[in-house]
């Protein structure tokens, strides 16, 4: 089966928010970033299926950090967005601006 | 305080270990772990309390997502189990397979949680309060080989409870018992710096704690030689006081407290969870006969004389003896004993025994709440009935909206076994998930109905921990409710359709191809459940307007209240106790607003109850029959003009019947009747047996009739005997008011504080308060019966509401011909709501002939109202009429705004 390469809205703000967290990409936080910066909470449950999905497609890794006490003695994944992950969004962001050149005008709020 | 403190530094353990099994053992699930520790610290910081509750909902919320619907981070794909896997693999794969299904349905899934909830919480309300009175064992060692004896009254179906000198008898003169002890409760003044207090304690034989099998925590319990008086006063207080009072201090042992305005050594704490041997009372400070006679000099006339019975007695048989043989043993003592102490025991020739786990409260009290939670049981069990039909009836729906799921299941070869299996999994899941909500619901509605107080100076304190009988029955009940209200459904759900719902033919495809199908029959069924419901709590509430209405002879406003025992301070005798009542009697005179003031043993229709055997001259007492038992009280002159209580033929007491005049007592109306059958019975003497000496008393006045014990009791014998004849350390003062009375009532309380603090005021209330006593059980069934009622009616309504509006839905294309040619909205209203009011119409008439039948078995528990009152059947009539036209008019306005054109394409 061909592998599936192609990402969903939600995949690709996870993305996003790894890149904008770096060294910070836990998963706490980026619930948190992801709230803050597209503006709409995401459940828990989609958050990990999303990052575990996206694990699956290769497109993230992560690296298991040292338990903490503030963790209960439990550790903490910090995320990476891996090259094809790096592609992949290259290339939705490719796709995006192709299919939005020449809607600027319709589509711009203060028109 | 301690506790919080703690756990506020990690989260809630059972949902951690919840979440622990769910999540696999890989950095993946860990990592899950630490980051829900990390977030409920950070919310703890903010607010400890929200934070335990938002990780409970959250784990409760994963872990089902993650069980269910995510099979790569548990490491557990749901897979179709082969042909080679067990049946529990089988299961899980069902269970997992239907929960996913169920997530996927959010608003019919919690629709049918929270009717299961409401259904399963009313019940097990209820019986866990039951269960924590009437089921739940003994807290004592063995309670299996306990056993309760009981001297009988005049019939051997009035056991009572055992006089001091009885009891001696009955372990001393038989070998029957390898070990017998009395418990007695008392109201002891407890005095701190400030001020004394009342609390409640017991008196305990000295083998008490270890006939019972009871070990202290810490300290010792009470020594045989602490039976004696003399002895070194001593008491023993209960883990809680040790908890509250001392905060579980060590050192408690050894130290002094002041009962009675006298100083007692602490020798132990009792076992956790131990508050006395009355259920629903907790006593909190114990003490043995020895002490008692120190710290309530008074008890030593009680416990000396044979004829004062108020002690429990419990023992232990000795191997090898049955009840029946104990109990025709000691019987034959009782009979001796009635020979040799004529005076006090003539008519006490047989006992009772019965196994300790048979007695809750006492023979008679249990006789009396066995019924009340039969009928409680039986009215919430109505409501699940309601909440189960409602269920199937939602289950029906939604069973025929996956019409076209199953038949493809079917097509491609499902054999149908399977389909009703998986739909009666789902409907498990709902029944225990429901159950679990039921559990909820349950525990904060058992305390909300136990924290109505019954207005008495007594704490009720009912444990109402989840138990394991608690337990099983819920989760009885809600697998009950999920496999029989889910296999009506399953099996009509998975009846192959193929070729119609494929062809999309849902018009010819009726949910109720008959006439009159399982969903109207549910529906009638649930109107049904409802009117009886409804009828019952009418009737309830009617008895309570009349028991509020019914005149109980003396005044019921603008009295204040004050109760207390003089004896439990330093007036431990009978001139210093009458000069202290004169004291402050004038206190009491002496505030605004009061115009009298008089005083009474106890106010009749309260809980106190006391009782003389009573003959006359006329009527010599024969050796066959025994004197009757007369109701009586003792009153201060002035009591009779105070309480409006009209003397019919002579005159009230006044001073000159004092002690050194020949003894005198006021009759009731029906006594004097029941005696003499005149009301001209001035002078006639009768004959009491109240302690030792029958005193000859000569009655002097013949006053109305009150109501004594209940507001619904015929008119009934009474006695009044003068206070200062009859000298009690423990009196009511009763002050009139010509103004409110709760200002009074904290100036009666100030007025005994300001004369002698050590006088512990047992109550201050007004008249008004005393009365909700006697109302209280009325009230309190009246409120719960409404509460249920009205539930099954909502339900009801629901239920209703559902079977319209998919009708309607399933009518559209008719409707939309219809309209299209021509028919008025109102036509269309008036066509909807007529197909719900057949309805109607059959549940309202078979309902009120069930109740017709049902009511009289609610006879007993209603005060001067009939069980076919008219005015409670025609009221239910209209509620639920109301209630049925909102439920059919929404659905039916909804059929009257179908566009035709839109009618007619959908298919």
């Amino acid at each position: 089966m061909k592998r599936n390469t192609t990402i969903g809205q939600l995949e690709q703000l996870v993305l996003l928010g790894v890149l904008q967290l770096a060294d910070e990409a836990y998963a706490l936080r980026l619930r948190d970033e992801l709230k803050r910066m597209a503006g709409h909470p995401v459940s828990r449950g989609a958050l990990y299926r999303t990052l575990d999905r996206l694990e699956q497609k290769g497109f993230i890794e992560w690296e298991m950090e040292t338990a903490i006490p503030r963790r209960g003695g439990h550790p903490r994944r910090r995320f990476n967005v891996t090259t094809a992950g790096i592609h992949a969004l290259r290339a939705s962001r490719q796709t995006l601006l192709r299919m939005w050149s020449g809607l600027e005008k319709t589509l711009d709020e203060t028109a | 305080m301690y506790k919080n403190t703690t756990s506020n530094k990690s989260p809630p353990r059972w949902a951690t270990l919840v979440l622990r099994t769910v999540l696999p053992d890989s950095p993946v699930g860990r990592s899950v772990l630490g980051d829900l520790h990390e977030e409920y610290l950070d919310r703890a910081d903010r607010s400890p309390i929200r934070a335990r509750l938002w990780y409970r909902v959250t784990v409760i919320r994963l872990a089902f997502e993650y069980w269910a619907t995510h099979p790569r981070i548990t490491g557990k794909p749901i897979r179709r189990p082969t042909r080679r896997n067990n049946y529990m693999e089988t299961l899980l794969y069902e269970i997992r397979f239907a929960t996913r299904r169920l997530i996927q349905r959010p608003a019919f899934s919690l629709t049918a949680i929270a009717i299961i909830g409401l259904g399963i919480g009313a019940n097990t309300a209820i019986f866990s309060i039951v269960n924590a009175i009437l089921f739940r064992p003994l807290p004592y060692d063995e309670p299996e080989t306990l056993v309760r004896v009981f001297t009988n009254g005049r019939n051997s179906d009035e056991p009572s409870a055992v006089s001091y000198q009885d009891f001696l008898s009955y372990k001393e003169r038989t070998d029957l018992f390898r070990a017998a002890v009395v418990a007695e409760t008392t109201i002891l003044s407890f005095a701190t710096d400030a001020e004394s207090k009342a609390v409640f304690g017991e008196v305990f034989s000295s083998n008490f704690f270890s006939m019972m099998g009871l070990a202290p925590t810490i300290g010792r319990a009470f020594q045989d030689d602490e039976e004696e008086a003399g002895t070194q006063p001593v008491v023993m207080i209960s883990h809680q006081v040790w908890d509250r009072v001392y905060g579980q201090d060590p050192n408690i042992i050894g130290r002094d407290i002041r009962l009675n305005d006298r100083a007692v050594t602490i020798i132990g704490v009792g076992p956790k969870g131990f508050s006395g041997t009355f259920v629903g009372i907790a006593t909190d400070y114990w003490i043995p006969f020895g002490t008692s006679l120190f710290v309530e000099p008074n008890r030593a006339q009680a416990d000396a004389e044979r004829g004062s019975r108020g002690k429990f007695m419990y023992a232990r048989l000795q191997p090898g003896v049955t009840i029946e043989q104990a109990e025709r043993g000691l019987s034959v003592l009782a009979s001796a004993l009635a020979t040799e102490f004529p005076l006090s025991n003539a008519d006490r020739n047989s006992v009772t025994i019965m196994p300790a786990n048979d007695v809750r409260l006492h023979p008679m009290i249990d006789s009396v709440l066995y019924p009340v939670a039969g009928l409680l049981m039986a009215v919430v069990g109505i409501v699940l009935l309601v909440a189960c039909s409602n269920l199937a009836n939602l289950l029906l729906v939604h069973a025929s909206s996956r019409s076209k799921e199953i038949a493809i299941r079917t097509a491609l070869g499902s054999p149908r076994w399977r389909v009703v299996a998986q739909l009666l999994t789902e409907s498990s899941i709902l029944g225990v998930v429901g159950g679990v909500v039921g559990l909820l619901i349950a525990s904060l509605a058992a305390r909300a109905i136990v924290s109505f107080q019954p207005p008495i100076p007594v704490p009720v304190t009912i444990d109402l921990s989840i138990d394991r009988s608690v337990l099983f029955f819920t989760f009885g009940l809600s697998a009950l409710t999920g496999i029989l209200f889910g296999m009506a459904p399953a099996i009509r759900g998975s009846r192959p359709q193929l070729i119609a719902v494929l062809k999309d033919e849902t018009q010819t495809l009726r949910l109720n191809g008959r006439r009159f199908g399982l969903r109207n029959i549910l529906v009638v069924s649930q109107i049904v459940m409802s009117v009886l419901l409804l009828v019952g709590a009418g009737l309830f509430v009617r008895s309570l307007r009349n028991a509020q209405h019914v005149d109980p002879g003396f005044r019921t406003e603008a009295v204040a209240m004050a109760l207390f025992d003089v004896s439990r301070g330093p007036y431990t005798d009978q001139v210093a106790g009458k000069a202290f009542y004169e004291r402050y009697i004038q206190r009491v005179a002496a505030i605004p607003g009061v115009s009298s003031v008089a005083m009474t043993e106890q106010l009749t229709l309260g809980l106190g109850l006391q009782t003389t055997s009573v003959h006359t001259p006329e009527m010599p007492p024969s050796s066959g029959e025994n004197p009757p038992e007369i109701d009586f009280t003792i009153v201060s002159e002035g009591f009779f003009a105070m309480m409006d209580i009209p003397l019919l033929r002579g005159r009230a007491f006044n001073e000159s019947d004092n002690a050194q005049a020949a003894p005198v007592a006021i009759v009731s109306e029906t006594m004097a009747r029941q005696f003499w059958n005149t009301l001209d019975v001035n002078g006639r003497t009768i004959l009491l047996s109240t302690g030792a000496n029958a005193p000859r008393v000569e009655v002097i006045g013949v006053a109305r009739d009150i109501k004594v014990r209940t507001l619904g009791e015929d008119p009934r014998a009474f006695l009044f005997l003068p206070f200062n004849q009859n000298y009690k350390p423990m009196m009511t003062v009763l002050a009139r008011t010509a103004t409110d009375p709760v200002p009074v009532v904290i100036a009666m309380r100030n007025a005994l504080t300001e004369l002698d603090a050590n006088v512990p005021m047992f109550e201050a209330k007004t008249i008004t308060e005393h009365f909700a006593v006697t109302l209280f059980a009325p009230r309190m069934g009246a409120a719960l019966i409404t509460t249920f009622g009205t539930v099954a009616m909502l339900l009801a309504g629901i239920g209703l509401y559902g079977v319209i509006a998919v009708s309607v839905a399933q009518r559209t294309r008719e409707v939309g011909i219809r309209v299209a040619l021509g028919a008025r909205q109102t036509h269309v209203v008036a066509m909807v709501m007529q197909e719900g009011f057949r309805l109607v119409v059959v549940g309202l008439v078979l309902g009120l002939a069930v109740s017709v039948l049902a009511a009289r078995a609610l006879s007993s528990f209603l005060i001067g109202t009939q069980t076919y009152d008219i005015i409670t059947y025609l009221s239910v009539t209209f509620v639920l009429a109301g209630v049925a036209a909102l439920a059919t008019y929404i659905p039916a306005r909804r059929a009257a705004g179908v566009d035709p054109v839109a009618a007619l394409r959908s298919e």
